[in-house]
């Protein structure tokens, strides 16, 4: 389950911000997983709540919250979203793992170039997190 | 917020050492001798992982003889390495099929990242990373965001290498490097080297053989040329 090594990343990135203001209390906790990462949702949110546990961290309202995965030619402009395209799964999975290998499968739609920006959708990122005052 | 280096650096806690293979110049060696090392440092009870950062152009797979569409690291709580006789290995290559992986430097960045979070390395007495040649994303990374990280630095008696080891010691890296390795060696630069202020760990002859021996780890350890890395090694871990 590479979700779990996902939640130890932030989790870990966490628990050193709260450590820098003695905290280890969290009001809510909003997490975005970027389509391209299409990391299980459910098991993510395991991963967290039983490594937050593990780590003596309180977390009031953990929000995961997707991101569609939206790509720009850098060469002609032309911008699309990942659910346009046809991938197969061992793409889908080496994606999964390695954002960045997109540039291996996918090229632009209208000028075939492989110079692409992930504009969003990415990966996993705290959004924001509201502590007690 | 981004995930945080400690994220990294966490994941990185159970390796004893961390030693990135550098050079300012390209074609010095830089990935034959990482590959070799990694695997003489398992061979003689020091167990290591290979991390190949040169992720646009990855090669050290075909060093090793890895076929990256049939062998795939293992997903549980994480990945894990492909173990190469005995060398946790571990590429983009895994990934991209082992194609061309045209990437900007904030995407590199990226990749460095992702890579670092999510490898469950295990318990290792060193990790030898392969880097692309220059002064760019991936070395500065592993100088920023790898504090225990050190540095081997490969040269060629040529001219233009010989000025990138001059530019590279003129940089703040110059005290994380262990020494030099003198690839394909027809003079000794030994003095040339030590007046720029580096210890010289080996210098190898140029072996005009040693590509009959890509690809084929049993035969590669058999060569003069492992026999040389075999002495860097040994000074590296003395």
């Amino acid at each position: 389950m590479h979700e779990w090594a996902l939640a130890e990343a932030i989790v870990e990135t966490v628990y050193s911000f709260l450590s820098e203001r003695k905290t280890r209390k969290i009001v809510s906790l909003n997490v975005v997983i970027g389509k391209l990462q299409s990391a299980d949702r459910e098991i993510l949110r395991f991963a967290l709540t039983e490594l937050f546990k593990s780590r003596g961290i309180e977390v009031g309202e953990l929000r995961l919250d997707e991101e569609e995965a939206l790509l720009r030619c850098r060469s002609c402009s032309k911008t699309w979203r990942l659910r346009d395209l046809d991938l197969s799964d061992d793409v889908k999975e080496a994606i999964h793992f390695i954002p960045e290998v997109i540039h291996v499968y996918v090229k632009c739609p209208n000028c075939s170039s492989q110079d692409l920006e992930i504009v969003s959708g990415r990966g996993i990122y705290i959004a924001s997190m509201e502590l007690r005052s | 917020m981004n995930l945080k280096n400690s994220a990294i650096i966490k994941r990185l806690e159970d390796i004893e050492r961390i030693i990135a293979i550098v050079s300012g110049k390209g074609g010095v060696g830089k990935t034959l001798i990482a590959s070799t090392m990694a695997l003489t440092m398992t061979k003689i009870g020091f167990p290591s992982g290979l991390l190949d950062m040169d992720f646009t152009n990855s090669s050290c797979h075909l060093i090793l003889g890895v076929d990256v569409l049939k062998e795939k690291p293992v997903e549980d709580m994480g990945i894990h390495p492909v173990k190469v006789h005995g060398v946790e290995f571990m590429s983009v290559a895994f990934y991209s099929r082992g194609e061309a992986l045209p990437l900007r430097g904030i995407e590199v960045d990226s990749v460095f990242r992702e890579l670092l979070m999510i490898t469950k390395w295990g318990r290792l007495k060193a990790l030898v990373v392969d880097t692309p040649p220059g002064f760019g994303d991936v070395i500065l990374n592993i100088a920023s965001y790898l504090p225990r990280a050190e540095f081997i630095a490969v040269t060629t008696p040529n001219l233009l290498s010989l000025e990138a080891l001059r530019r590279l010691a003129g940089t703040y890296m110059k005290r994380r490097i262990l020494g030099v390795i003198v690839n394909m060696s027809y003079k000794s630069i030994r003095s040339s080297v030590e007046g720029m202020g580096f210890k010289v760990l080996v210098e190898i002859p140029r072996y005009d053989d040693l590509e009959e021996y890509i690809g084929n780890v049993d035969k590669l350890m058999e060569t003069g040329f492992a026999g040389k890395i075999k002495e860097a090694v040994l000074k590296v871990l003395d």
